[in-house]
C-alpha cells in the first residue's frame, strides 16, 4: 500500500478543477491595476487604445487557459465508461472520481469563461478612462 | 529479531500502513466479540469523558464546545437585535428624542458589527465544529484545544467589544470604521472596535484551519472527495475564502491602529495618506465576508433538502461548481460599495461586471434545490417551511443586488434605505432563514432525539416572515423616495413617517417570532417522548449518532462507499455501533481518530487528539488581554500578557503535541495497522502551519499592496527628497535571514538522516543569524520618521511586521533545538523541525520581497 505523500498530490489533484477559476482572478487583477496605472500613471489625455489592444490579447490567452482545462476536463469526465449507453457508473472508484473532478472542471470552465467575457466588455465599450 | 518495536524504523525508514484495505464484505459481516467489546466500550468512555464541576469549562469536545460557540453567537444576536429594536423605537416618528444622535450612532454601529463578526461568522465556526465531525464520522476535530481556545478568545472578544455599549464608549463610526472620520474620533470606541475585531478575527482564522484540515484528513476511509456531504465541500470552499479575505482586514486594522495609537499617518492624506486605501482592504474582506456568512447557511439548505425530499440531491456537481465558483468571484466584487467614490468609471465598469457574474453560480444552488424538491417527494416539516421562506427572501435580496450592481441605478440610491432593505433581505434569506432550518432540522441531533415543537415553530416562522417582509419591503420605497442610512430622527415635512412606523410596528413582530422560538430552543422539554435516532430518515452520517448520548463522536469509523451510507449502506450504523469498523478501541487510553488522504480517503496513520485542559483558557486569557491593553494605551500590561500567552501556547505545544507513540504501529481494527506518528505533510499539524501561513501571507501581501496603492494613487510616492532605507543593512539582512532560512532547512534534512548533533548546532545557528537579521532591520529604519510621511511610515510598518515574525521564527528554532535536546524530537519523530521548516518557507520569503521593497523598489519608482 503506498500511499507516502499521497496528501500533497491528493491537493494537487483537487486544486486543479481550480485552474479556471484562478485564471479568472489573475485575467481580473491584471485587467483591474493595468486600468488603474494606464489611466493614473501612463495616459495623459484618458486615451485607451493601448490598453484595449493589451486586455483582448490578455483575454484571448485566458479564454483559451480556460478552453485547455474544459477540455481535459471533459476528456476525465468521459472517460472510464461514465457515457457508455445502458451501464450504472460507480460511484466508489478511482474513475468515478476521477469523472466527478472532470465534471466539476468543465463547469467551473464554463463559469469562469463567463467572467472573463464580462470582464472585458468596459474595456470594448469604454473609449476613455472616465 | 529484537523486542524494541522502534528499532525497525529510522528517520529514512518509516512505518507504513500495513495490511487489507479496503475491508471485504465478510470481514464486516463477521460478528464482534461480545466481551471484548464491553471493555473496548469502557476504556472508550473513560478515554473521551467530559470533565465534570468547576473543571467543565476545559472540556474541549467538539459537540460541547461547538454548543457554547453557538449559545454564544446566539446571545450577541439577541443582543444585536435589542440595538435594532431601540433604534426603531427612535426611528418610528420624527423628531424623535428617545435617543441622541450620539447614542444612535453607537447602536447602529454596534448592531453592524456585532451581527457581522459576532454573530454571523462566528455562528458559522460554531455549527460547523459541532457538526463536522458528525458529518464525517470523526471523533472530533483535528486540534480540539484550538477550537476551544478559539471560542474563549470570541467570548472575551464579544464581551469586550458588545460591552463597551452599556459604558457609552461604544465605535460610532460605522461597521465599516471609514476614516477620516474614524482616525480622528477621540474616543477609544475605535479602538475598541480594531482591536476587539481584530482578536475575534485571529480566532476565525484558527476555526478555518481546523476546518479546513477537518474535511481534507478527517474523513472516514472511502469518503472520497465525489462522496463528501455537501456541507463538507462549503466548509473547504469558506475556510479557503477566510484565509484570504479576513487577513486584509487584519492588516488594515494593524495600519489604522498604528494611526491612531502612534499617529502613523497612513491614512491621513495631508502627510501623503489616503483614506481610500482602508476602504480598499475593509471591502476585499467586507464583500466575501457577506458569502462567507452565506454558504454555510446555504449549505445547511443542501444538508435538509435531500432529506425532505427523501432522494439525493440532484446535480452534485453542480453545487460543487457553484460553492467554488461564488468563492472566487466574491472576490472581484469589493469595488461595487466603493462606486461612488470617485474612481475611474472604467474600473467601476470591471466590478460591475463581475458582480453580475457571480449570480450566476448563486442562481445555480437555487435551480439545484428546486429541482430536487420538484422530483422528490416532499414532506412537509418544519425545517422545509424555513427553507421555502429563505429561498423567497434570498430571491428578493438577490433581485435587488442585480439592481444595485449597475452603476448609475447605485449612485442613485447610495445610502438610502434601498440599501438597508437590500443587506437584510440577503442576510435574513441567506443566513437567518437557512439557519433556523437547520436549528430545528438538527435538534434531534443535538439533544439526542427531542424535537422542537410543531405549533411553536409555526408560530415562530411566520411572525418572523410576516414581521421581516412588513419592515424591510418597505423600506425600499423608503429609499427610492430618499431617505438616508444612519440618520438618528428626520423632520416633519418629509414622507417618511408612516413607512417608518410600518418598519418599526412590523420589528416588533420579528421580535416577537424571536422569543417564540427562543423559549422553545431552550426549555427542557422534560415531557418530550417517543426519542428517534433518525426522525427525519435522513442519509448522511450524523445521524447515526448515540441516542442516548456518548462522548466519543462515534464508536467506530465507519467504511464509507456512498454518499448517503444510512439509506443505501444496510447494516451500517448496526456495525457502527457495535465497534466492527476501524478504531473502536484506545489501547493506551488516548483520545485517537483516523487521518486518511485527501482524494479517497484511505487510511493513513492514527492522530492522537488532545483532551481538556487549563492550558487553552490561560492562552486565551493572556491573548485577550495583549488585544484589550493597547486600547487603553496601557503598554507594559499588553506586553506582559503577549508574552504569557507565548509562555502558554509554547507549553500547551510542550505537553500534547508531536508526542513520540509509545508503539511505533496499531492494529485499527479489520485486519489493517497504521502508524501512530505522522511528519511533515502527511501530518494535519504541518497543514495547520501551511493553512496559517498562507492566511499570514495574504496579510503581508496586503501590506505590500498598500505600498503599490500610495505610489499609483500618489503623485509625490516616494516624496521629493525624501530619506530612504539604509541600503547596507537592508542587504545584510536579507543575507543573514536567507542563511537562517537555509540552516533550518538543512537542520531538518539531516536530523532526519541521524545526525541530531549536527543539527542541533545548525538550529543554534539559525538563532543567531535570526538574531542578527533582526537588528540589520531595525538598523535599517532606525533613522526615518514615520510620523512625518506615510512612505517612511510604510517602510516602518513592514520593517515591523517582518520584526514580529522574525520573532516567531526564532522561537521556533529554539523550539525545535530543545526539543531535540529534550529528546522529544528524534530522526524518527520530526514533525516539529519540518512544521518550522514549513513555517521559514514563509518567513524567508517575507524577508527577501520586504528588503527588495523597502531597499530596492523606491530607486524605480522615483
Amino acid at each position: 500500500m503506498s500511499t507516502h505523500n499521497e496528501f500533497g498530490t491528493g491537493v494537487g489533484l483537487l486544486m486543479k478543477i481550480t485552474i479556471g477559476p484562478w485564471i479568472w482572478a489573475f485575467h481580473f487583477v491584471i485587467s483591474y491595476g493595468a486600468a488603474a496605472i494606464w489611466c493614473e500613471k501612463l495616459t495623459t489625455n484618458g486615451d485607451i487604445g493601448t490598453l484595449q489592444l493589451a486586455l483582448i490579447a490578455l483575454t484571448i490567452a485566458a479564454l483559451a487557459g480556460i478552453a485547455a482545462t474544459g477540455i481535459i476536463g471533459w476528456r476525465n469526465w468521459s472517460a472510464g465508461g461514465g457515457k457508455r449507453a445502458g451501464t450504472e457508473p460507480g460511484i466508489d472508484t478511482d474513475e468515478s472520481r476521477n469523472r466527478f473532478l472532470g465534471q466539476v472542471s468543465v463547469l467551473l470552465s464554463v463559469v469562469s469563461a463567463i467572467g472573463v467575457v464580462l470582464m472585458i466588455l468596459p474595456i470594448l465599450m469604454f473609449g476613455t478612462c472616465q | 529479531m529484537t523486542d524494541d518495536p522502534f528499532a525497525r524504523f529510522s528517520g529514512t525508514n518509516r512505518p507504513e500502513p500495513n495490511g487489507t484495505y479496503p475491508p471485504t464484505e465478510a470481514m464486516l459481516a463477521e460478528p464482534v466479540d461480545p466481551d471484548a467489546q464491553a471493555a473496548s466500550t469502557a476504556r472508550m468512555r473513560k478515554a473521551w469523558q467530559e470533565p465534570k464541576g468547576f473543571t467543565h469549562f476545559t472540556a474541549v469536545n467538539n459537540d460541547l464546545v461547538g454548543k457554547w460557540y453557538a449559545l454564544t453567537a446566539m446571545f450577541f444576536m439577541l443582543c444585536a437585535g435589542v440595538l435594532a429594536l431601540l433604534m426603531r423605537v427612535q426611528l418610528a416618528v420624527p423628531d424623535n428624542t428617545f435617543l441622541d444622535a450620539d447614542r444612535y450612532n453607537q447602536f447602529f454601529t454596534m448592531h453592524g458589527s456585532a451581527m457581522m463578526f459576532l454573530f454571523a461568522v462566528p455562528m458559522f465556526e460554531a455549527i460547523s465544529i459541532f457538526l463536522l465531525p458528525a458529518f464525517l464520522g470523526a471523533r472530533d476535530m483535528p486540534f480540539p484545544r484550538l477550537s476551544a481556545y478559539g471560542f474563549w478568545c470570541f467570548v472575551i472578544g464579544g464581551i469586550f467589544v458588545l460591552g463597551s455599549v452599556l459604558f457609552d464608549v461604544a465605535p460610532r463610526g460605522g461597521w465599516f470604521m471609514y476614516p477620516p472620520l474614524t482616525t480622528q474620533d477621540m474616543g477609544i470606541g475605535a479602538d475598541i472596535w480594531l482591536l476587539g475585531l481584530s482578536f475575534i478575527e485571529v480566532a476565525s482564522i484558527a476555526a478555518a484551519v481546523e476546518l479546513i484540515v477537518g474535511v481534507l484528513k478527517c474523513r472516514p476511509p472511502g469518503m472520497r472527495v465525489n462522496l463528501m456531504p455537501l456541507y463538507a465541500w462549503y466548509v473547504l470552499v469558506v475556510g479557503g475564502m477566510i484565509l484570504f479575505a479576513f487577513p486584509p482586514l487584519i492588516a488594515g486594522d494593524f495600519l489604522f491602529e498604528m494611526e491612531r495609537s502612534f499617529d502613523w499617518p497612513f491614512f491621513d492624506p495631508t502627510r501623503g495618506g489616503d483614506p481610500m486605501l482602508w476602504q480598499h482592504l475593509f471591502w476585499i474582506f467586507g464583500h466575501p465576508e457577506v458569502y462567507i456568512v452565506f454558504l454555510p447557511s446555504i449549505a445547511i439548505a443542501a444538508m435538509v433538502i435531500p432529506t425532505v425530499a427523501q432522494r439525493p440531491i440532484v446535480g452534485y456537481s453542480w453545487i460543487v461548481l457553484s460553492a467554488v465558483g461564488v468563492g472566487f468571484l466574491s472576490f472581484g466584487l469589493w469595488v461595487h460599495h466603493m462606486f461612488t467614490t470617485g474612481l475611474p468609471n472604467i474600473s467601476i465598469g470591471f466590478f460591475s461586471a463581475a458582480s453580475e457574474a457571480v449570480v450566476i453560480p448563486t442562481g445555480i444552488q437555487i435551480f439545484v434545490f428546486a429541482a430536487t424538491l420538484m422530483v422528490g417527494k416532499v414532506k412537509k416539516s418544519l425545517p422545509m417551511l424555513w427553507i421555502a421562506g429563505a429561498l423567497a427572501i434570498f430571491v428578493l435580496g438577490g433581485l435587488t443586488g442585480v439592481m444595485l450592481a449597475i452603476a448609475p441605478f447605485n449612485w442613485a440610491v447610495h445610502d438610502t434605505y434601498f440599501i438597508v432593505a437590500h443587506l437584510h433581505y440577503t442576510l435574513f434569506g441567506g443566513m437567518v432563514f437557512p439557519l433556523m432550518a437547520g436549528v430545528y432540522y438538527f435538534y434531534p441531533f443535538f439533544r439526542k432525539g427531542k424535537m422542537m415543537s410543531e405549533t411553536l415553530g409555526r408560530w415562530a416562522f411566520w411572525l418572523i416572515f410576516v414581521g421581516f417582509n412588513a419592515a424591510f419591503l418597505p423600506m425600499h420605497y423608503t429609499g427610492l423616495i430618499g431617505m438616508p442610512r444612519r440618520v438618528y430622527t428626520y423632520g416633519e415635512g418629509v414622507d417618511w413617517g408612516w413607512l417608518n412606523m410600518l418598519s418599526t410596528a412590523a420589528s416588533f413582530v420579528i421580535a416577537a417570532g424571536f422569543a417564540v422560538f427562543v423559549w422553545d430552543l431552550l426549555r427542557p422539554k422534560r415531557d418530550f417522548t417517543g426519542d428517534q435516532r433518525n426522525p427525519w430518515n435522513a442519509g448522511t452520517l450524523e445521524w447515526s449518532h448515540n441516542v442516548p448520548e456518548e462522548q466519543w463522536g462515534v464508536r467506530s469509523i465507519p467504511y464509507i462507499t456512498t454518499r448517503y451510507p444510512l439509506w443505501d449502506q444496510p447494516k451500517l450504523v448496526e456495525r457502527m455501533h457495535s465497534g466492527r469498523y476501524y478504531l473502536s478501541d484506545t489501547k493506551f487510553g488516548h483520545r485517537e481518530t483516523l487521518v486518511t488522504s485527501v482524494l479517497d480517503a484511505r487510511p493513513l496513520h492514527i492522530q492522537r487528539v488532545t483532551g481538556p485542559a487549563w492550558i487553552t483558557l490561560m492562552a486565551a486569557g493572556f491573548t485577550g488581554g495583549a488585544f484589550i491593553f493597547p486600547t487603553f494605551h496601557w503598554y507594559p500590561p499588553a506586553i506582559i500578557c503577549a508574552a504569557f500567552a507565548i509562555v502558554c501556547v509554547l507549553y500547551w505545544l510542550w505537553t500534547v503535541t508531536a508526542q513520540i507513540p509509545e508503539e511505533p504501529t496499531s492494529d485499527v481494527g479489520l485486519g489493517l495497522t497504521l502508524p501512530r506518528y505522522a511528519s511533515g505533510p502527511d501530518a494535519p499539524g504541518w497543514w495547520a502551519v501551511w493553512i496559517t501561513m498562507l492566511g499570514d501571507a495574504t496579510a503581508f501581501a496586503s501590506l505590500i499592496f498598500g505600498f503599490f496603492f500610495y505610489w499609483t494613487a500618489s503623485s509625490a510616492f516616494p516624496p521629493q527628497g525624501a530619506s530612504h532605507a539604509d541600503g547596507l543593512a537592508t542587504g545584510a539582512a536579507a543575507v543573514l535571514l536567507v542563511l537562517s532560512w537555509a540552516a533550518t532547512r538543512f537542520a531538518r534534512d539531516i536530523n532526519r538522516k541521524g545526525y541530531v548533533r549536527s543539527a542541533q548546532a545548525l538550529l543554534a545557528t539559525g538563532i543567531c543569524l535570526t538574531a542578527l537579521g533582526g537588528s540589520a532591520v531595525y538598523l535599517a529604519v532606525a533613522d526615518l520618521q514615520p510620523t512625518t510621511h506615510v512612505y517612511p511610515a510604510m517602510i516602518c510598518v513592514l520593517a515591523v511586521w517582518l520584526c514580529a515574525h522574525l520573532l516567531l521564527g526564532a522561537i521556533g528554532q529554539g523550539y525545535c533545538l530543545a526539543r531535540s535536546l529534550a529528546g522529544r524530537m528524534t530522526p524518527l519523530y520530526d514533525a516539529d523541525v519540518n512544521n518550522v521548516s514549513l513555517l521559514w518557507h514563509f518567513i524567508g520569503l517575507q524577508a527577501l520581497v520586504t528588503c527588495t521593497v523597502i531597499g530596492l523598489l523606491p530607486g524605480w519608482m522615483t
